[in-house]
């Protein structure tokens, strides 16, 4: 089964929720309730749609990002532990692994993600104790990170802005 | 009467009342708060005997996924007890429920006092209501001057919340304490908030005294009556901290009022008042960074949100909500706030905020 798709029956779902069951419903915290399902409803069917490309986008932005900052802690002394642990975890984090190849679910896309992100977030905090030594490599990296950072909001807007801006009352 | 389930009880409402009030006891009315993404908040109209009066209760719990906000419903309760003891006005705790015969998840029930959490005409523009905005503003600093001027210590409130080491280390623990309680979440990482935590400790200002928080406040917060605040309310983000927080933290309630172009009250000016009544002097820029803390107390809790959603399917549909639009709001107003991308249109704010009722 082709059609209808997942997203044609999320639009079928709102549009009844609006159409029948909103117009009879009398209480605040029932209404409430509905405004809020249906702004879900939109969100899951753009998510449908984006969240895969986008997680996809996501770890092939984030990794060379992570190499970059697996080379800046493997160039700083060798009797740096803190710089030889986060070392360790990044290129552990990036080795090549057979669930990264052939078709991938969501949730196996999500999954990396968020052990990438663990590792963004390890790496700022490395980079951040590196700031005040006024090298300019780490201010650099620590921009690179920053700019990951807002980039992935940006992203992120794609599945929020358009379920929710402009529909009305959220609760 | 209003048919809904209050599934913090394990037995019928009635036969709760009769447990605590007799066999005569009987339920009149129950409304549940519509507003209020933290935790449940029921409105319990009973009488003790058939003819007897109509009395008022507070049932409050957490969402059957847990609460918003990381601090305990436990928590919330002895704020209550505690500030009940002293002149902050706040509504009576009356008791404390876990028996598992009753209770499906702990809950605690306080004194209904009378009011309403909105003020008729308040958000009315026209020119005849800017005395009523700046004499419920100055209505509310007072009240923000009695809280500030706790006696923290004297009441042991700092048994249960942690106090910074001194004024200098106000901010850096407050942002301690919120990444803390992301900590304790075990969510998914979220790198901006590791960025923004180091980006607000670099400009931390020092607290001209520490005092007793009381976190998000104002318009939606508190109890009034005939313009006065009779009961401050939801005491689950209390802290001790920088007293600059709880005017970061306001709702509404230190607006400009404008008129003609000409400044009738301002953030300055409540400052001003609130130095007069209270002793401490907090500055617009110490308030400034405080609002950038709520964008970064937003990422901890839209979190929170998004662990209680996805540990259960019982979550409420508001949660959803905070751990998805509110969530991604949050992190584009600390991405602006750090220069990172450009600020959120006001009318996203509006839009946020408008709700059913």
């Amino acid at each position: 089964m082709l059609l209808p798709t997942s997203v044609d029956l999320l639009r079928c779902i709102e549009r009844t929720l609006d159409t029948v069951v909103a117009p009879v419903l009398t209480g605040t915290g029932e209404r409430s309730a509905l405004a809020t399902v249906g702004h879900l409803l939109r969100h899951v069917a753009l998510r449908i749609e984006l969240e895969g490309p986008m997680l996809v986008d996501d770890i092939a932005r984030v990794r060379p990002l992570l190499a970059q900052v697996r080379a800046f802690a493997n160039s700083t002394p060798v009797k740096d532990a803190e710089a030889a642990a986060l070392t360790a975890r990044l290129t552990q984090l990036l080795a090549p692994s057979a669930q990264r190849s052939g078709y991938r679910s969501v949730a196996s896309l999500a999954e990396e993600v968020t052990a990438l992100r663990q590792g963004v977030c390890d790496s700022l905090a490395f980079v951040q104790t590196r700031l005040s030594e006024a090298a300019p490599a780490a201010k650099a990296l620590h921009d690179d990170l920053l700019r990951y950072v807002a980039w992935e909001a940006d992203q992120e807007a794609k599945i929020i802005d358009p379920a929710f801006e402009g529909f009305g009352p959220r609760r | 009467m209003e048919m809904l389930n209050m599934d913090m009880l394990k037995q019928p409402l009635a036969a709760y009342l009769i447990h605590k009030f007799g066999p005569a006891a009987s339920v009149v009315n129950v409304v549940k708060f519509p507003r209020g993404s933290s935790r449940e908040t029921w409105f319990i109209e009973y009488r003790n005997a058939p003819a007897a009066r109509i009395q008022k209760i507070v049932f409050r719990t957490d969402f059957p996924s847990g609460s918003t906000i990381p601090s305990t419903l436990e928590q919330e309760y002895f704020m209550y007890e505690r500030l009940g003891t002293s002149a902050v006005p706040v509504a009576k705790v009356l008791w404390w429920e876990r028996d598992p015969t009753w209770a499906a998840r702990p809950f605690y029930v306080r004194e209904h006092i009378e009011g309403n959490w909105s003020i008729p005409h308040y958000h009315d523009l026209d020119p005849a209501y800017d005395a009523l905005r700046i004499e419920v503003s100055k209505e509310h600093v007072r009240k923000l001057a009695l809280v500030h001027t706790v006696d923290w210590r004297g009441l042991g409130l700092d048994k249960r919340l942690p106090a910074p080491p001194n004024e200098a280390h106000a901010a850096s623990a407050y942002i301690d304490m919120v990444a803390d309680q992301l900590r304790n979440l075990r969510g998914e990482p979220i790198p901006l908030f590791v960025a923004a935590s180091h980006w607000l400790k670099a400009q931390a200002p020092a607290a001209p005294r520490l005092s007793l928080c009381k976190g998000t406040n104002g318009l939606g917060e508190e109890v009034f009556l005939d313009s006065k605040i009779v009961a401050m309310s939801d005491w689950e983000e209390a802290a001790i901290a920088d007293p600059a927080s709880d005017f970061a933290f306001c709702q509404n309630l230190v607006n400009d009022v404008v008129r003609d172009g000409k400044t009738l009250w301002s953030l300055s000016q409540a400052l001003d008042y609130y130095h007069s009544l209270s002793g401490i002097r907090v500055t617009p820029q110490a308030v400034d960074f405080y609002r950038k803390v709520q964008s970064f107390k937003m990422l901890m809790y839209t979190q929170s949100a998004a662990v209680g959603t996805h540990s259960t399917p019982n979550a409420h549909i508001r949660q959803a909500w905070t751990a998805t639009e509110v969530a991604h709001v949050g992190k584009r107003l600390m991405i602006a706030a750090m220069g990172l991308g450009p600020p959120l249109p006001s009318s996203r704010f509006l839009e946020l905020n408008r709700t059913m009722d």
